[in-house]
């Protein structure tokens, strides 16, 4: 039913198609009607055809009768028609001829088809050719060809004496296109037609006949070099077919029974001509050609390098005594692509497989081995990055292909150190620039070294100048890798050992960057092993480990004088250091005593990256010790480095790093350390001595002696509640009642009789101090439980308390700025005024010391107030008000024997402002809008004579600094009355700030209130002029009255 | 030759500096072939450092006054002597480190320290701050100790506890010298005044035994500037070993000299005992030669005064503490003005000049200089040092001690190289000890 329906569709089309073709000649639109009707039959076949076996031999026949009637005309019909034909047959081939096919017909089609394949044919039979023609035809030809080497008896047919000649011609013309044709298409189509052929050919001997031919124009059209380039389809197929053709006629299992001679009498005569010299002839001719083939190993797609890899992998496996001359060259090639493919690990298991089956593979991979390290300095030297690359990384695989073979290799293993360290050192010159540019990058921050943040326990990869050269060193990476696996890495690494101090800067950092890393790799990949078997063997690794370490910190403890030149080699060091540690782990903490400081030294290196090299190091460090970080690992070996640094500054070395982490540790463990630090305290000193002209250092070494005095006053002894002076100076303050000024009199008036002496020590006995304290102290103590040691110290005054260590400390300190403040950089002054301001709060507590020291500062504080420097006054100003508050009447002379001096710098800042300001008050005055009260305007009023834009902020500063020293003297120094008054008047502006008014009230509150009011009715009669305010005025004012004078009633607003 | 080649080379530095003395140092000894460090203090501290490692292996009060002295007897006791009257021997084994405090006297007092086992505590008279001094009853083999314990004899014989030894200490009368044989706490030897001269109190002694004639010297420093050599008779031992009440013999006095001008404050005795030195209050060190004990001891006359072998003003006064090294090449001294002195025992010329302190040293020591550890490593050395590829036929890798691997190897490696130093320990007013490698 169905193939009767297929027939009839089918007869519609063909005999459509007849009739066209018969009335060619004389319809003028016959070509096309043709091409119509063969457009139709296309269709038809192409719809029939989608169900298989609906064609069968028969109907294709049937089929075929028209086509090939408009075929015999071809020299009249279009170019379209025939390619039309040609698609009909190979649908035809494709179904109803796949099995049967007679060999006369399909002799003919090849005939046809390599007719119409020709691009000559054009001339002489048909009118034109196309592309399109020449790739169907031969794209009928492969159809042709598969279907015909589908079974072996129609392979025999294909080769009888009788289509000989037509294969000749297809194969001549299928070479041509592949190597001549100028498209794309119709080469693939030749070499897919060239391959079924390969592949349908079963006699040897006709295939070996054409293979010059073959080889030949497969060879051109897989150059790179050739004219047209090919696109990767063509080169994948072609190199295939390649593959397909030397496997067919070259493989060892054809090649293996080949006669010696050309035997003359086989029975065909002569046409015998494979024989071994024709073998030794055409290997030679097709080394040549696979030359030019392994040219693309760099092609850029890997469908090609996988094609290329397989067509090696084919060659060496299977050509192996064929093809022998070609082997070394194909081993490389597969190394080359073995590195590149993706698919690694299969190719490197074949390849293993078949190294492990030839020893001479492995002879020969060793042989290349030896000549590419021999040529990779050279290679190192030149600018091609591709070819480094490459090479290293054949380098590698090799290596480790042939650490899975048990071969010898130690020729290599002498070249390798060698080479390996040329060829790293050449890469480490280029990128020479660096070393100096991230040098001066970030020299900030450098003050304050801490244990950062960074829980890195991995270090980074040294960073070069280049990428391209970070990815070399990637590459070396992989190779030191490599050869770490195998057995030459002891050998080499002994090698590079014995050579790590000698040659150029370049030399030694490449030696010791391959140690590093080698051994590192050792390491890693032995750990496992180690862990389970103890081979008390003693472990050459750990020998060598030993042995670089030493030199690490020979490294590390050393070159610090020239730190800036290799802190890469510092880097490294670290590496190792790390690496000693995490392999002893707990035990390494006998090692901490050596290694610690020189690490920590390095956390204040200029460079971020040895300093992050530090910072990991430091982490696996704790890691290793069984310590929780790297601080807990400072604090635990603190005394090592406390050691260090103590021998550092002694020794007056000058680098910062000590400083810093002296400062670091200070920071970190706080004050229970300053007890060790005494002497460090006058080594600090010595080399300040010394080293005053460079202000840096001064200051750094200032600003640990800074973070010495800050941890200091923590210290449990020195933690005062800061409450027992302020209610000790108030109580004081009640002796200026009336009455007590009455009942001071009177005993005024009977010491006047007696002696001076007596009067002098009478009144320094008087001194209410200490007996108030101790009343004081002990209140608090009965109120509040307090620390026992300072119960004691206040109960026995008689006997002085036992001074604690830090104390001693704090106050040497203090009492050595002395020779410093009369430095010439004024920010050192400041920092040491700022020091003074930290210690004197703790130093009060001992009075027996304290009082002398202020006798020493005095004299050096005191020129202090004509400073150049503005912060520096203010700086000193302050320091006096903290004398002052501490000392109480103790200052009382001092103050009055430089009064005049601050009345001086009163007037060269409060006052002249304040002048120039007056006057631009007046005129505001009459501006009804800004005075509001007495107290608003004079506030405002302060504040514009401080922050208006005639004042400069450093006059300001010190104006502020005398407000306060003001009100402290006025406070809690007995100066004479004419400078309490003084005070009042010079403090008159800044009544209503409110830690002047607190200071003057406690002293004398009506005082305050009299002088506020005064200033309020001075600006209220003001006003009085002003009807339309008074109204306002009074009800703001409602405490103040101001038309009647209740002075009793009134109270201060406070 | 040393000299020139040392003003060449930039000032020497300590090596390590061991704070944790909260009061001055009184007396440092390197002790235990150079594995530990035996530091005093003024208020009757004593810190036992671990010299590898550099920190304390053990911690505490051993007097309520300055400590005056230390010594070891056998590896495992420790002699102290303090200001307060008495000298104790202490018992420190390898086993009882571990329960021992390690938190230094600066560190802050913690409310209980456990302390050592005390073995024996004899009241001395400590007023005239003299150290005590010993030595082994028995005559040592082959004495490496310059300081005259001669208590280390190498493997070879292995000083046991059980050892006797005989103490020097002053009298009660402080001109006396009196010698304690321990273990049984004995009073041996009473050494008398010296007879012609008022030589004022004993400053210092120094206690040795001598070869050839298998008896003990006592050597004496007095207020005065004298210094005398007093011969312990030998019959003394066999008059113990009858046991019970025998009378104390009286020593002779075979030597005396007046060097000095101030107060003797240190002596120090060469390993062979032919020749002593003496630093005192003033500038001046002397060396002095033993006389060969003459063969009839003659009886009690009045012995000349002679001059001292040697006498050298170095121009320093005040060298407080005098040590010779265990080779006899060498003697250090350490000086009120803070240095410390090397100089040469054969000229009494100054070799070198350590300052690290900033105050008064008031004790120095010596390490002493050994060959070759001795203790069993020796195998592990042989294998360090043999080319590495051999490793695995060298003979000692089965031997026992070969299991220490790892870094118990490196640390084991450190302490040898450690021991192996040529130290010097300084302790000075200012509560710090510092550790210098010389050469």
């Amino acid at each position: 039913m169905h193939r009767q329906q297929t027939f009839r569709r089918l007869k519609q089309s063909c005999v459509e198609l007849l009739q066209v073709v018969a009335t060619l000649s004389q319809q003028p639109n016959a070509k096309r009607d043709l091409i119509q009707a063969l457009t139709q039959l296309l269709r038809v076949l192409q719809d029939v055809s989608r169900s298989p076996e609906s064609v069968d031999a028969k109907l294709a026949e049937f089929v075929f009768v028209p086509i090939s009637r408009v075929l015999s005309v071809s020299s009249k019909v279009p170019v379209r028609a025939l390619e039309l034909c040609l698609e009909c047959i190979s649908i035809l081939l494709e179904t109803g001829w796949r099995t049967e096919l007679s060999a006369e017909l399909s002799g003919q089609l090849l005939i046809l088809f390599t007719f119409l394949a020709n691009p000559s044919s054009a001339e002489n039979g048909i009118p034109a050719t196309s592309e399109e023609l020449q790739a169907g035809s031969f794209q009928c030809m492969t159809a042709l060809l598969i279907a015909l080497s589908s079974t072996s008896a129609r392979r025999l047919s294909l080769t009888t004496t009788a289509n000989i000649p037509t294969l000749g011609k297809a194969v001549l013309v299928m070479v041509d296109s592949i190597a001549e044709n100028n498209s794309n298409n119709v080469r693939l189509q030749a070499v897919l037609a060239l391959e079924a052929m390969i592949n349908g050919i079963d006699d040897r001997d006709v295939l070996a006949s054409f293979l010059p031919r073959m080889v030949s124009s497969l060879a051109k059209a897989l150059t790179p070099i050739s004219k047209n380039r090919a696109n990767f389809r063509l080169l994948e197929k072609g190199i295939n077919t390649m593959s397909l053709l030397l496997l067919r006629l070259l493989s060892d299992r054809e090649t293996k029974h080949l006669p010696l001679q050309a035997s003359k009498d086989t029975v065909q005569g002569g046409e015998k001509l494979r024989t071994t010299q024709w073998l030794r002839a055409t290997a030679s001719q097709i080394k040549i050609a696979l030359a030019n083939v392994l040219k693309l190993r760099d092609h850029n797609k890997p469908e090609v390098r996988r094609a290329l890899l397989y067509l090696c992998l084919h060659v060496i496996q299977d050509c192996r005594v064929s093809l022998s001359d070609c082997t070394n060259m194909m081993v490389e090639t597969l190394i080359t692509l073995t590195g590149r493919c993706e698919e690694q690990g299969a190719i490197e298991s074949e390849l293993k497989t078949l190294l492990h089956s030839d020893m001479n593979l492995a002879g020969l991979l060793r042989e290349s081995l030896h000549s590419w390290i021999l040529s990779l300095p050279r290679l190192m030297q030149s600018k091609d990055d591709v070819g480094r690359r490459q090479i290293i990384q054949q380098i590698s695989i090799t290596l480790r292909l042939l650490s899975g073979e048990q071969m010898e290799l130690t020729m290599i293993d002498d070249l390798l150190a060698a080479n390996l360290r040329d060829g790293v050192s050449s890469i480490l010159n280029d990128s020479k620039g660096l070393v100096s540019s991230t040098q001066a990058t970030n020299t900030m921050s450098r003050l304050d070294v801490t244990l950062g943040t960074i829980k890195s326990a991995e270090f980074q990869p040294l960073k070069l100048l280049l990428k391209g050269q970070d990815d070399m060193m990637e590459e070396f990476r992989i190779l030191v890798h490599e050869l770490a696996g195998s057995i030459s890495a002891t050998v080499v690494v002994q090698d590079l050992i014995t050579s790590l101090d000698s040659g150029t800067e370049e030399s030694r950092l490449a030696t010791f960057w391959l140690v590093v890393n080698l051994l590192r790799d050792m390491i890693k990949q032995n750990q496992g092993f180690e862990d389970f078997v103890d081979s008390g063997v003693p472990d050459i690794r750990v020998d060598l480990l030993d042995e670089l370490y030493s030199s690490a910190l020979a490294k590390l403890t050393t070159s610090n004088t020239d730190l800036d030149q290799n802190w890469q080699l510092q880097a490294l060091a670290l590496e190792v250091i790390a690496l000693q540690a995490r392999k002893h782990k707990l035990d390494f903490r006998g090692e901490l005593i050596e290694t610690l400081y020189p690490v920590l030294h390095l956390l204040g290196s200029p460079n971020p990256e040895l300093r992050n090299h530090a910072i990991t190091c430091l982490n696996v460090l704790a890691d290793s010790c069984g310590y929780v970080d790297a601080s807990d690992l400072v604090v635990s070996n603190v005394d090592y480095i406390v050691n260090a640094v103590g021998l550092k500054l002694n020794y007056h070395d000058v680098s910062p790093q000590a400083p810093q982490v002296l400062m670091m540790i200070i920071r970190l463990c706080g004050p229970s350390l300053l007890p060790f630090f005494d002497d460090l305290v006058g080594s600090i000193f010595s080399a300040l001595e010394r080293y005053h002209g460079y202000p840096k250092l001064v200051e750094l070494l200032f600003s640990v002696l800074k973070g010495m005095t800050e941890e200091g006053v923590k210290a449990p002894q020195l933690l005062i509640p800061a409450t027992r002076e302020r209610t000790n100076m108030e109580e004081n303050w009640k002796v200026t009642t009336v009455s007590e000024v009455a009942g001071k009199l009177g005993e005024m008036k009977q010491e006047a009789g007696k002696e001076d002496e007596d009067h002098v020590d009478k009144s320094f006995h008087h001194s209410p101090r200490t007996e108030d304290a101790d009343e004081c102290s002990n209140e608090q103590s009965a109120l509040e439980v307090e620390d026992s040691s300072l119960n004691n110290r206040t109960q026995q005054t008689e006997i002085p308390p036992p001074i604690p260590k830090t104390f001693d400390i704090l106050l040497r300190i203090s009492e050595s700025t002395q020779h410093y403040l009369t430095s010439a950089s004024p920010s050192l002054r400041s920092s040491l005024l700022s020091l003074l301001h930290t210690t004197i709060p703790a130093l009060a507590r001992h009075e027996n010391t304290f009082l002398p020291l202020i006798n020493t500062l005095w004299p050096v504080l005191l020129p202090r107030l004509g400073d150049k420097e503005a912060f520096v006054i203010s700086n000193a100003l302050d320091i006096v008000a903290l004398m002052c508050r501490y000392a109480g009447n103790f200052m009382k002379s001092r103050i009055e024997g430089s009064w005049e001096d601050f009345k001086a710098i009163y007037h060269r800042t409060i006052n002249h402002t304040e002048n120039s300001k007056g006057n631009r008050h007046k005129y505001q005055g009459l501006d009804t809008t800004c005075i509001n009260d007495g107290i608003s305007s004079s506030m405002v009023r302060s504040e514009h004579s401080l922050t208006g834009p005639y004042v400069d902020a450093p006059t300001r500063m010190v104006a502020d600094s005398l407000v306060a020293l003001f009100s402290t003297i006025y406070e809690y120094v007995a100066v004479r009355e004419e400078t309490l008054d003084d005070i009042i008047d010079m403090l008159d502006p800044f009544f209503e700030r409110l830690n002047v008014r607190k200071a003057l009230e406690s002293r004398n509150p009506d005082l305050v209130w009299l002088r506020r009011l005064r200033k309020g009715n001075l600006r209220v009669i003001d006003m009085g002029a002003e009807p339309a305010n008074i109204a306002d005025i009074s009800t703001v004012l409602n405490t103040m009255p101001s038309s009647k004078a209740h002075w009793s009633f009134a109270q201060p607003p406070s | 030759m040393a000299v020139e080649r040392q003003s060449a080379l930039p000032p020497a530095q300590p090596s390590y500096i061991f704070r944790g003395h909260a009061a001055q140092i009184h007396s440092v000894q390197i002790v235990h072939q150079n594995r530990r460090l035996l530091t005093g203090d003024a208020d009757g501290w004593i810190v036992y450092w671990k010299l590898e490692s550099k920190r304390p292996v053990a911690v505490w009060s051993a007097h309520h006054a300055a400590i005056l002295g230390t010594a070891e007897w056998g590896l495992d006791s420790i002699i102290t002597h303090g200001r307060d009257n008495a000298l104790r021997i202490w018992q420190i084994r390898a086993a009882d480190e571990n329960y021992l405090s390690t938190a230094l006297p600066a560190d802050g007092l913690t409310a209980h320290r456990p302390k050592p086992w005390l073995l024996h505590s004899l009241a001395v008279n400590t007023l005239n701050f003299c150290a005590f001094s010993m030595c082994h009853e028995e005559p040592a083999f082959n004495i490496e100790r310059g300081d005259g314990n001669g208590l280390v004899q190498g493997h070879a014989s292995p000083v046991r506890l059980s050892d006797p030894i005989l103490v020097a200490v002053p009298s009660r009368d402080d001109k006396k010298i009196e010698v304690y044989r321990f273990p049984d706490e004995k009073l041996a030897y009473v050494v008398p005044r010296v007879q012609p001269t008022d030589t004022g109190m004993v400053m210092a002694v120094k206690l040795i035994q001598r070869q050839p004639s298998n008896g003990a010297i006592v050597i004496a420093g007095y207020e005065g500037g004298f210094t005398a050599v007093h011969l312990l008779g030998p019959s003394a031992r066999s008059n113990t070993q009858m046991g019970g009440s025998v009378m104390p013999e009286f020593a002779q006095t075979i030597y005396l000299s007046h060097p000095h001008t101030q107060p003797i404050l240190s002596i120090d005795i060469l390993p062979d005992a032919k020749m002593y030195f003496t630093s005192s209050a003033d500038a001046v060190i002397t060396a002095h030669r033993i006389p060969d004990t003459p063969l009839n001891i003659p009886d009690k006359k009045a012995i000349s005064i002679e001059t001292p072998y040697k006498a050298v003003n170095t121009k320093h006064a005040g060298q407080q503490s005098l040590c010779v090294r265990s080779d006899g090449r060498l003697l250090v001294t350490g000086g009120w003005d803070s240095r410390i002195r090397v100089y040469s025992t054969k000229t009494l010329k100054e070799l070198a000049v350590l300052k690290w302190h900033n105050q008064g040293v008031y004790a120095v020591d010596f390490g002493q200089i050994l060959d070759r550890p001795n203790f069993g490593s020796s195998a592990n050395n042989a294998s360090l040092d043999e080319p590495l590829n051999d490793g695995q036929s060298s003979q000692p890798t089965s031997h026992g001690l070969q299991k220490v691997t790892g870094l118990g190897r490196l640390q084991q490696q450190r302490e040898e190289q450690i021991q192996m130093r040529h130290w010097i320990a300084a302790g000075a007013k200012d509560g710090k000890v510092s550790l210098w490698e010389v050469f």
